[in-house]
């Protein structure tokens, strides 16, 4: 089954944080423990390490979006599953 | 890089220690520090160390490529189920340290101690921890190491000799010693690793726990990973020696500093110092070079250190290392070392999904009685008045307590007494001459003298303990237990919750307290400050019959008791105090105990309840007589325990008289009388015919002058006004005003 990846809670002082950038694209695959995305938090930038392995099945948020940590911004499972679009 | 043996004589500083040329630009000396650092590493890292590998075979090379890969991936898979919110709390990690838990764990047996830190997965799974078991404690699940008490701060399990970790920086350093006394002591050839960091190399507990194993050749084994950060902080800005290892001369122990990536390296090191250690020898000081790859905890983007340094410490990678060393050297071939990795990342994923679905720990264990005390309290009912008995079994409270220490240490040959000036030939016998004669009949192993280091004392009584001795060490002022707070506080109190119930720690910690004209810092009564801390037992004597019957059921008893006891009450005849008072009382000659959490009756009464210890106890009881003419009758109550506090016969006390004192001579504010003025009033609100009253030291540190002092301790007159104020009012009981209950609640909570 496809795994939710949730924003996690990465600054120290601040929930949450900015999507830079999408590391690997919708269709590509990951390794775990391989970076999946920069985000930007109490104003460093934090490469996000992927929690599962698979094919990366749906990006959440576009670049730029800032999201609350716990928010689901990612799915990740085998390739051609299907998965919540909203 | 190993040091020679120092322990014969002195050693002189390393002429190679890197200290900068003065006047070097401090930018420049910090820099220096690190290549230094770094030069170390690769210096000794030009010995490969692969006789070690041939010496331990292809099996137990094999278990420990798979141990290393299974704390990677345990420490991998625990941050990213982290960050997917599935594990509550923090997380410490050890990615690139595997080399240094392995390699000491090594040569250890299952009844080998080890303490750790607050990065202790590692070292919890190398010792022996199930990974699922391990797992499961950091997702707080019942099934985990410590019923989810402990969490990733706290990973132990005292079966397999991993003691709970300690959070507190530097916090195992004292204990060590103490575990390997009781291994020493139960005539084992066991020994402790101690694990801390860089960082806690700075604390006081570093000294005190290192020279107390080093001066009483105590088989330790303290193994600093230098990762060269405490936090974010390196540490050779905290530090202008940077050199750790060479320290060890400070000690007169064996030092030597090890390549901590490789895991070779440190086995052949760790066999050294345990081989010493087993061989009774005493302490080593291991120094580990080692890196962490990921950041201090949760949230640490690293930003004070650079991508080349982190990639430097990633090329001697101790899992690529040992792979390609067991290779090169035909110990193992490809495809075994390939599948020793692949076992690894099944049982990890194993754990994982263990953890996953696992109960969560049920909310009622965390309030279990059982779970912070090994001997509860129980219900009590209040202890007789003290009888009377042949004059020559009148004893004073020093005769008492002596004579209680003997019969316990002549029972149990776990019994040992330590602190300071204890047994010395011709030495003090104790503060106040308790100990006198105690280590000419028990020998200086059971009464030890020990260094002028309350940290030690404290962290080798708690360690002793929680490996089967009873330890009682003494304080010679109770002021000095500041110095030992932690110790106290933070593991004597704690290490059994901890532990999810899984230990205890009994020791009883004895602590004069009282104003005797030596000022400011010779005075205190700090016995509230127990009081309130959960897992601590409180016990203040102030008579000869609790003194003996106390001190044996303390001892007796599995958690950690801190003993009060008053300098003007003891009656010792070595050292007579101006104003002492004689407490002499009949101390029956059987080995009789006294419970935990009685207190007495010292005087039946009828309309003030008068509670008191110490001085005040006496003070009320002198005033007795004076009061009863006066038609005012008191009864006078000694809580003798204040934790765990015999509330029941204080509320059927006041529940009769309706009126309280409360009378002690530590400060007013905070003090225990605090606490019993707020139960009271909780739970008898409604019968108090006064309010309750408190006579306690003024809020003032302690004078010398003895006319000084007298104006800041509570006086008699002060206590018997207040008895005669209460005496005198009659707030009608709540059965007498049923319609006004409500209002004169507003009043006095508003
Ligand atoms: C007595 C104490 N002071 C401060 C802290 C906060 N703290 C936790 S870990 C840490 C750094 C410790 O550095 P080091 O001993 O080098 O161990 P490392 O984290 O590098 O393994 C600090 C300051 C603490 N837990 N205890
Ligand atoms: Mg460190």
């Amino acid at each position: 089954m496809a795994e939710a990846i949730i924003m996690p809670e990465l600054g120290q002082t601040v929930s949450g944080g900015t999507i830079t950038t999408w590391l690997v694209p919708v269709g590509g695959t990951i390794e775990l423990g391989d970076p999946l995305l920069v985000v930007e938090t109490d104003k460093t930038e934090l490469e996000v390490e992927s929690v599962a392995e698979g094919t990366v099945l749906r990006h959440c948020f576009p670049e730029g979006t800032e999201v609350e940590s716990g928010t689901v911004i990612a799915y990740i499972g085998e390739d051609g599953e299907e998965v919540p679009t909203s | 890089m190993a040091r020679p043996d120092t322990s014969t004589g002195s050693a002189a500083v390393d002429p190679e220690s890197p200290e900068a040329e003065p006047g070097t630009p401090v930018a420049e000396q910090e820099q220096a520090a690190v290549d230094d650092h770094l030069g170390q590493i690769a210096d000794l890292a030009q010995d490969g160390h692969t006789d070690v590998l041939r010496r331990l075979g292809k099996e137990s090379a094999l278990a420990m490529l798979q141990q290393m890969v299974e704390i990677r991936h345990f420490e991998q898979m625990a941050y990213l189920r982290y960050l997917q919110a599935e594990i509550p709390g923090t997380l410490h990690q050890s990615q690139g340290q595997e080399a240094v838990a392995v390699g000491v764990c090594q040569p250890l047996r299952r009844t080998d101690w080890i303490t750790s830190t607050h990065r202790p997965h590692g070292h919890a799974l190398a010792k022996g921890m199930r990974p699922d078991v391990a797992m499961a404690e950091i997702y707080g699940r019942e099934p985990g190491a410590l019923g989810g008490r402990g969490g990733s701060m706290h990973l132990g399990d005292p079966d397999l000799g991993i003691l709970p970790s300690i959070a507190i920086v530097g916090g195992g350093i004292t204990i060590a010693p103490g575990l390997a006394m009781a291994l020493q002591h139960h005539g084992t050839d066991g020994v402790v690793a101690c694990f801390f960091g860089d960082g806690a190399s700075n604390e006081g507990a570093f000294h005190e726990g290192v020279n107390y194993a080093a001066v009483k050749r105590l088989p330790v084994v303290f193994v600093c990973e230098n990762n060269l950060y405490g936090a974010s902080t390196p540490f050779h800005e905290t530090t202008l020696n940077v050199d750790i290892a060479a320290r060890g001369a400070s000690y007169g122990i064996p030092s030597e500093q090890v390549d901590g990536m490789n895991v070779l390296a440190v086995v052949a090191a760790m066999e050294r110092a345990v081989q010493r250690a087993r061989a009774g020898e005493g302490a080593t000081l291991l120094e580990c070079l080692t890196y962490r790859y990921v950041g201090h905890s949760r949230g640490d983007a690293r930003g004070y250190r650079t991508k080349q340094e982190e990639q430097f410490w990633k090329d001697r990678d101790p899992i690529e290392q040992l792979r390609r060393a067991l290779v090169d050297a035909g110990v193992a071939s490809t495809e075994e070392a390939d599948e020793a990795v692949g076992r690894a990342k099944v049982v990890i994923k194993d754990a994982v999904a263990f953890a996953q679905q696992a109960p969560k720990a049920p909310s009622e264990t965390a309030v279990a009685p059982s779970a912070v005390l090994a001997a509860p309290p129980r219900p009590q009912t209040i202890g007789a008045p003290l009888a009377d008995g042949p004059e020559d079994r009148r004893l004073s409270i020093a005769e008492a307590l002596r004579e209680g220490i003997r019969e316990e240490m002549a029972a149990d040959a776990d019994v040992v007494l330590l602190g300071e000036d204890v047994g010395v030939p011709g030495g003090f016998g104790g503060a106040f001459g308790i100990y006198l004669g105690l280590a000419e009949e028990f020998g200086r192993s059971r009464v030890i003298d020990t260094p002028i280091s309350e940290k030690a004392i404290m962290g080798v009584s708690i360690g002793a303990g929680i490996a089967g001795m009873k330890p009682l060490p003494d304080l010679q002022y109770a002021d000095f237990v500041f110095e030992g707070m932690d110790e106290l506080v933070n593991e004597a109190a704690k290490l059994r919750y901890m532990s999810g119930a899984r230990l205890s720690v009994p020791m009883v910690l004895r602590c004069p307290v009282g104003a005797t004209q030596r000022g400011a810092q010779h005075a205190q009564c700090p016995e509230s400050f127990f009081m309130h801390v959960p897992g601590l037992k409180v016990l203040c004597i102030s008579d000869p019959y609790t003194a003996k019957g106390g001190i044996r059921a303390a001892l007796r008893d599995p958690d950690p008791v801190l003993v009060f006891e008053h300098k003007l009450l003891y009656g010792s005849k070595k050292r007579q105090e101006a104003g002492s008072i004689d407490t002499r009382a009949y101390v029956p000659p059987d080995e009789y105990i006294t419970e935990v959490g009685q207190a007495r009756l010292r005087r039946p009464g009828t309309d003030v309840t008068v509670l008191a210890t110490f001085t005040q106890l006496y003070a009320a009881l002198s005033l007795a007589d004076e009061l009863e003419r006066e038609g005012i009758s008191i009864e006078v109550i000694d809580p003798v325990w204040l934790a765990p506090f015999d509330w029941e016969s204080l509320y059927e006390s006041v529940g009769r008289t309706r009126r309280l004192v409360v009378a002690h001579e530590a400060h007013r504010t905070g003090g225990w009388g605090a606490e019993v003025a707020a139960r009271v009033g909780e739970h008898l609100f409604d019968r108090l015919a006064a309010p309750v009253r408190r006579v306690a030291t003024k809020d003032v540190p302690m004078p010398f002058a003895p006319w000084l002092e007298s104006a800041v301790l509570p006086s008699t007159e002060e206590l018997a006004t207040a008895i005669r104020d209460v005496a005198g009012q009659d707030r009608p009981a709540a059965a007498a005003r049923t319609d006004q209950t409500d209002t004169s609640r507003e009043a006095v909570d508003g």
